[in-house]
């Protein structure tokens, strides 16, 4: 019985009493009398509390916080009150603010569901080693799910620190525990790619498949993996279902377009990179693909437009660089082809280092 | 059929070249020619001075005109822009017929004033349908140089569709040769690559003819053939046309070529002087002369600038024509073209090698693989010593000379590529020399429907570079779906204010009467008060709302009655609870006895506890409300232990209450205590509920 619900009774009961001329007393009384003992057991910061929470279920972050606040004015030791705020800016995407919100809740309650919160908050704030530190700390107060949980993201630090082999080796560790961990054979299956393990990869991620068949990005890396392997038709097939279990996977029709042109079908080449710039208008890739299939056909005014597009949306895009700069080769420009190779250089791409030794002042 | 290749044609350099280049040598139409147009000029002079003429006069003059141009026409020396003026007055006057259109337009034709000779070939074709046939010949030559191929392989077949077989026999291998050039340029154009062409600027090309540009290996220094007024001498030959001389110029600290100069007496004669080849080193220069049906010569510079021209040996210049020459790297080899006896027909390149003695041996033909019944000229080697460049209007040219590529390799020679579109057109294309890296050459050529020739340089472009599509990859599924922070904390517990309700009815304990009372509710935890009411003045009721799961004290109080107090414990339970408590008033009477039932003391003990306050409060305002008020106070016990302690202990704690009393200003004078023990029970003492009752304090009122 919610609280409204509740008061209102005892109104009504004793309006209906009064009525009656049974009671002797006014309903001040009555509803001071209640007040004075709520206060006294400082029930005001729970209910804070409560409407925040309700505001958190439903994606109110910022009324989520602003009641949790209040509640931690009220009874400053609550850490659950800390939890959730940090919880809610979290999700807001806040993150120093909400990694400031779990210290304060780890101060009050060490607990591992605390640590593995503010090291997921560390972690995505690229913060690694804190991260790491806080796992470690979950894995040592748990033995169930936030063990898990902790090893699995140690998995992604490791991945976010290009260690595949550690990553692999949290990531075993987390499935180990629980073998229907998705996410874990997911993402074990894109370090087994970075480390060329092309059919453990793959293993991996129709596992992840087999568990969750409606994961879209699965398909599509494991259609990535099959790219890789010169398998087109079969990349063909994980891409398209990829895009049959969500239409608007841009990602998917980008791959695929790289596939069509990689078989020569130009047509639907140019026809998955536009759609993946239809769904997505800021996809730098995209721009640079559907670039590359028009400089491929000699169309490189045409490129050019889709190369700068991409560099417009994407200015640390490497790889759009190097494309770029080739099509000013073809176009005549040398000066502009060797300034976007030394960008490209400049952004870790090392074969536009070899065409500016090779061909620039 | 007319003849007008290169091999007929052998006087001077400038006709092999400008024969090479399809230019057929005799009428060259350029701005430049000077006497040209004033020789028509001259025509047409004396036309506007011809008197006015009767019909017969002017038909006579018509005539006149036609086999004056018929003569100019159909001489050995042809001047096609003499004939062609003189038909076209002649046209002005009303000629008409088939032949004298298409000996306007086949003049046209070999002035390379392709669209008015379209004009006057197109004029025929309706007028007469027994009209040459061979007009369509040159209109599908006109139409591959205006890359219309399909009309061009067209009209071909038309023409060669008209022949008899011995005119068959004699031109087809030339018409298929035409139709298979228009098939190879539609080909070429479709998978053309991606070069450029660029004009040199007015510093070299001016509005005179400029063409073989010898470049040297490091792109810095260029020599050229020009016909220039500035030549040596100052002389034009028997076409009119300023004699060739060598030019040169330099690069500047920009990389733009300085302004041409003449390379002077020494290099350049009174006659044909043409630059045709340099060394790698700079220092020596090949030299075309018309002199001998055109012979190679070379000079050397020292300190003191160019060495005079030397002609080369027997083994390279013969009776025959020679021109366009080059060394090899090392320069242990000589290429040249020449069109002597046992070669592979029209013009051949050959190679000879220097001897021990520093001179020139020998020359050999360089074979099938280089040389075709066609022209070849130009082997333009790179210092790889295995990539050579050369132009040929045979292997699968596109029309007329084309550039080909082709390397020796183990004692063999590959293939010649051609390479293409759009280096090379339907046009001629002469490539003169590249640059040591292969990245740029240097061409000669002309406009489609011009005979002026220009320097171009040839950028040849890479192929282009592998673009890399770029794949992309989410590696980590909580990139994809969001990271996962373990659930929120849950909304925790407020305690509901779980109320009873606390009513009853207060009488008089005789009469039964209703009784207006206050009502104070004691919170025995905290011992503060938490309410204070009244009851009902007409019904004696009360109500009260209470949290649950806490004890209370309540104490009533009404005017000429005793207090009463008695203890609430109201149970923490769920929801709404009532608890009916009725409660009966004592009037003030001598006798009147009150149970002090919220009055607490210590196990064993007659010390008061904390709780007891409020009712002992109670009883202090009830002595003080009635001053005359007389009470004694007594203590009670169970039957649990001796008699005699358990009357001291009665005592005791009566004497604690007027102690009590005394201690807030109450006369002790108004107070007696009595410890009864257990001697006056209220309850059994069997029970514990009934031992409860008996353990009590009282009062009892005595006077008042």
């Amino acid at each position: 019985m919610n609280k409204t619900l509740f008061l209102f009774l005892i109104l009504f009961f004793v309006s209906v009493i009064s009525s009656q001329s049974l009671v002797a007393q006014s309903s001040n009384v009555l509803q001071d009398t209640i007040k004075v003992l709520t206060k006294k057991e400082k029930q005001e910061a729970e209910k804070m509390y409560n409407e925040g929470v309700i505001f958190f279920k439903s994606n109110k972050y910022d009324a989520a916080i602003s009641k949790f606040n209040q509640a931690i004015v009220i009874r400053a030791k609550f850490p659950e009150a800390f939890y959730n705020m940090a919880s809610a800016k979290f999700a807001k995407g806040d993150l120093v603010s909400a990694i400031q919100s779990f210290n304060y809740a780890i101060t009050l309650n060490p607990t591992a569901k605390y640590y593995l919160a503010r090291g997921i908050a560390e972690y995505q704030y690229k913060e690694y080693q804190g991260a790491k530190s806080d796992f470690n700390k979950a894995i040592e107060k748990d033995s169930g799910e936030y063990r898990i949980d902790a090893y699995y993201y140690i998995g992604c630090v490791y991945f976010g620190q290009e260690k595949y082999d550690e990553a692999i080796e949290n990531y075993t560790k987390a499935i180990e525990m629980d073998d229907k961990y998705t996410f874990a054979y997911h993402d074990r299956g894109s370090a087994y790619r970075m480390k060329n393990k092309y059919q453990l990869a793959l293993s991996d991620y129709r596992k992840a498949i087999q568990l969750n068949p409606n994961m879209a990005i699965a398909f599509n890396n494991m259609g990535s993996v099959k790219k890789l392997l010169k398998d087109y038709q079969g990349a063909l097939i994980d891409y398209s279902s990829a895009i049959s279990l969500d239409s608007n996977n841009a990602i998917a029709y980008n791959n695929r377009g790289t596939v069509y042109k990689a078989l020569n079908q130009t047509d639907k080449a140019i026809y998955d990179f536009s759609k993946a710039i239809a769904i997505n208008p800021s996809y730098a890739i995209a721009y640079s693909n559907r670039a590359n299939l028009k400089f491929s056909n000699k169309d490189y005014e045409n490129a050019l437009k889709d190369y700068d597009r991409a560099l417009e949306l994407d200015a640390n895009y490497g790889i759009g660089y190097l494309n770029r700069g080739i099509c000013k080769e073809m176009m005549r420009d040398d000066e502009g082809a060797c300034k976007d190779w030394s960008k490209a250089n400049a952004l870790g791409v090392n074969l536009a280092g070899d065409y500016l030794n090779a061909q620039c002042k | 059929m007319i003849k007008y290749n290169s091999i007929k044609i052998l006087s001077s350099f400038l006709i092999i070249f400008f024969s090479i280049i399809n230019l057929q040598a005799q009428n060259i139409d350029s701005a430049a020619v000077d006497t040209k147009v004033d020789s028509i000029k001259v025509e047409k002079v004396k036309k506007e001075k011809t008197p006015k003429v009767k019909v017969s006069d002017s038909t006579k003059l018509m005539n006149d005109l036609i086999k004056k141009a018929d003569r100019v026409f159909y001489a050995d020396e042809k001047r096609y822009e003499k004939a062609l003026d003189l038909y076209l007055q002649a046209e002005n006057m009303g000629a008409k017929s088939s032949d004298l259109y298409y000996n306007i337009a086949y003049s046209y034709y070999k002035m390379k004033q392709y669209s008015n000779a379209k004009n006057y070939f197109q004029k025929m074709i309706p007028t007469d349908s027994s009209s040459n046939m061979k007009l369509y010949y040159y209109l599908a030559r006109i139409n591959a140089l205006e890359y219309n191929f399909d009309t061009a392989i067209t009209q071909f077949d038309t023409y060669k569709r008209s022949l008899n077989p011995d005119q068959l026999n004699e031109e087809g291998k030339d018409i298929r040769k035409r139709i298979k050039e228009c098939e190879t340029a539609k080909e070429f154009i479709k998978n053309s690559g991606t070069s450029f062409i660029d004009i040199l600027d007015t510093n070299i090309n001016t509005l005179y003819v400029e063409y073989a540009p010898i470049v040297s290996l490091d792109d810095s220094l260029l020599f050229f053939t020009a016909r220039r007024p500035d030549n040596i001498g100052g002389g034009r030959d028997n076409e009119g046309l300023y004699y060739e001389d060598i030019y040169f110029s330099k690069k500047d600290s920009n990389g733009n070529w300085t302004k041409a100069q003449n390379m002077g007496k020494g290099i350049n004669t009174s006659e044909h002087d043409a630059a045709a080849g340099l060394s790698a080193d700079k220092k020596q220069i090949l030299i075309y002369r018309s002199s001998g049906n055109g012979d190679l010569y070379l000079a050397k510079r020292n300190t003191d600038g160019w060495s005079k021209a030397k002609k080369l040996n027997k083994y390279i210049n013969t009776a025959s024509h020679e021109a366009s020459a080059s060394f090899s790297y090392d320069m242990l080899k000589l290429y040249f073209t020449s069109d002597r006896e046992g070669g592979y027909g029209g013009l051949d390149i050959y190679v000879s090698n220097i001897d021990e003695k520093g001179n020139w041996g020998e020359a050999e033909n360089l074979r099938g693989k280089i040389n075709t019944p066609y022209d070849e000229v130009n082997l333009v080697p790179l210092p790889d010593g295995k990539t050579f460049y050369f132009t040929s209007s045979g292997h699968n040219s596109m029309g007329g000379l084309d550039i080909y590529k082709i390397e020796y390799k183990d004692s063999m020679w590959s293939d010649a590529i051609n390479l293409g579109y759009p280096i090379n057109t339907p046009n001629d294309d002469v490539l003169y020399s590249i640059s040591a890296d292969g990245s740029i050459a240097y061409i000669g050529r002309s406009n489609s429907d011009s005979t002026k020739h220009d320097i171009y340089k040839l950028t040849f472009m890479k192929t282009a570079k592998p673009t890399i599509d770029d794949i992309d990859v989410v590696d980590l599924a909580i990139e994809r779906y969001g990271e996962l922070l373990p659930e929120i904390e849950p909304a925790v517990n407020i305690q509901k204010m779980n109320l009873s309700v606390l009513k009853g009815k207060i009488t008089d304990q005789l009469s039964g009467e209703p009784i207006f009372a206050s009502i104070e509710l004691t919170d025995n935890s905290t011992n503060q008060v938490v309410a204070t009411f009244h009851s009902n003045e007409q019904t004696g009721d009360y109500l009260v709302s209470l949290p649950s799961g806490k004890d209370y004290g309540i104490a009533v109080k009404a005017e000429n009655c005793l207090f009463y107090s008695d203890n609430v414990s109201v149970k923490k339970t769920k929801g709404y609870n009532e608890i009916v408590k009725d409660i009966q008033l004592q009037k003030i009477t001598v006798g009147s006895k009150v149970v002090l039932k919220n009055i607490f003391f210590a196990t064993g003990k007659a010390t008061l506890t904390k709780s007891s306050e409020t009712e002992l409060q109670n009883l202090l305002k009830l002595m003080n409300d009635i001053p005359t008020l007389k009470i004694e106070v007594s203590g009670h016990t169970d039957n649990v232990g001796s008699a005699k302690k358990n009357k001291s202990l009665s005592e005791r704690r009566a004497k604690a209450v007027v102690d009590y009393l005394v201690a807030n200003g109450i006369s002790i004078d108004r107070m007696v205590y009595k410890g009864y023990g257990f001697e006056r029970p209220i309850a059994s003492n069997k029970t514990k509920a009934g031992r409860q009752q008996n353990r009590r304090t009282e009062f009892e009122v005595i006077s008042r």
